[in-house]
């Protein structure tokens, strides 16, 4: 997980982080194991926040002189669960080797903190989801099913638009009948303006903006505006949970070190 | 499901208003850059956002300041990613 995913994703940025969700019992468990690696002898425990979930070791110094760390994370509010996430991984070459990585859906959701550059790394992972999707989507009629219902670039909106792919309203129907995200479900609701939100929305949309959503021409600017403002809520309302959700954290943690 | 609630619109925001509000964020130290300022800006109005989608033709909502901000924040067109 974290910028080395990214990197493996597509993403061409640096990271000085090696980031792991790791399915140990407990942090010691993983302390243990770092101690037998005759390569990890020098790797000195930082300080972590969330202590029961997340422990991190410096394992060296860059020539700019910022900290390498290793960093393993046994769950939080934004990973499914170590079993979920396993057995959906994507496996490929990096660095010379074969690793596992977050599948690319569970990657976005990490993502969803309060950080910008998390942000930053979603919009361009969710164009490069959305290329995978599109590729596969030319012909079968699922194909085209799975991609609608899970698109949320404006890329990929236009490359859907370019290959004709919202032409078949059953489709259509269909994809927003199973859609999860709201910013998918902004882009489709306007072709099929008497659906009713789908039942795996994560969250609803506003209902002034639902309710221009089904007046709006598809496709024109003001759809796009309003596709835009939807992507935006979305940010903001993950944004606060994540922080509510470090928050009720830090609480905790004081609570039990109240000094 | 969590709700995504938004505030009601005010007003129809002006589009020579804008600049001095996100000005007024980096002056009372609300926002430490211009761009999270214009971030922080389109995050406080998203209901006058739709207001203005809701209201004005292509023409002025193509030059409207905070349309713009919008779309400038937004998803990147598929030519802007090439």
């Amino acid at each position: 997980m974290g910028g080395h995913a990214v990197r493996y994703y597509g993403v061409d940025r640096n990271t000085v982080d090696y980031d792991f969700f790791a399915g140990a019992r407990s942090t010691q468990e993983i302390r243990d194991v770092i101690a037998c690696m005759p390569a990890l002898q020098d790797a000195a425990e930082g300080p972590s926040w969330r202590p029961d979930e997340f422990v991190r070791f410096r394992i060296g110094v860059l020539p700019d002189g910022r900290d390498e760390w290793l960093e393993f994370w046994l769950h939080n509010h934004l990973l499914p669960k170590f079993e979920t996430a396993s057995g959906r991984v994507e496996r490929g070459m990096y660095g010379g080797k074969q690793l596992a990585f977050l599948a690319l859906e569970d990657l976005l959701r990490s993502k969803e903190t309060e950080r910008a550059d998390d942000w930053h790394d979603i919009s361009l992972l969710e164009e490069i989801q959305d290329e995978r999707l599109v590729a596969a989507a030319s012909s079968r009629h699922e194909n085209i099913v799975a991609f609608l219902s899970r698109m949320r670039s404006r890329r990929g909106f236009d490359r859907a638009r370019a290959q004709n792919l919202f032409a078949d309203n059953a489709v259509v129907r269909s994809a927003l009948s199973t859609l999860a995200h709201p910013v998918t479900y902004a882009y489709l609701l306007p072709l099929a303006i008497d659906q009713p939100p789908p039942t795996a929305l994560i969250r609803s949309v506003e209902a002034g903006i639902e309710s221009s959503l089904r007046t709006v021409e598809f496709a024109s600017l003001r759809h796009m505006g309003l596709v835009e403002v939807v992507r935006r809520a979305y940010q903001r309302a993950a944004i606060n949970e994540d922080r509510a959700e470090k928050q009720r954290v830090l609480q905790r943690q004081q609570s039990k070190n109240p000094e | 499901m969590t709700d995504i609630c938004l505030n009601k619109p005010a007003a129809l925001l002006k589009s020579g208003d804008i600049h001095a509000a996100i000005d007024e964020l980096l002056i009372s130290g609300a926002a430490t850059t211009a761009l999270a300022a214009e971030k922080m800006f389109l995050d406080n109005h998203l209901m006058e956002l739709v207001l203005l989608l809701d209201t004005l033709n292509d023409a002025e909502l193509r030059q409207h300041e905070a349309i713009r901000l919008l779309f400038f924040h937004g998803g990147r067109r598929l030519e802007d990613a090439l």
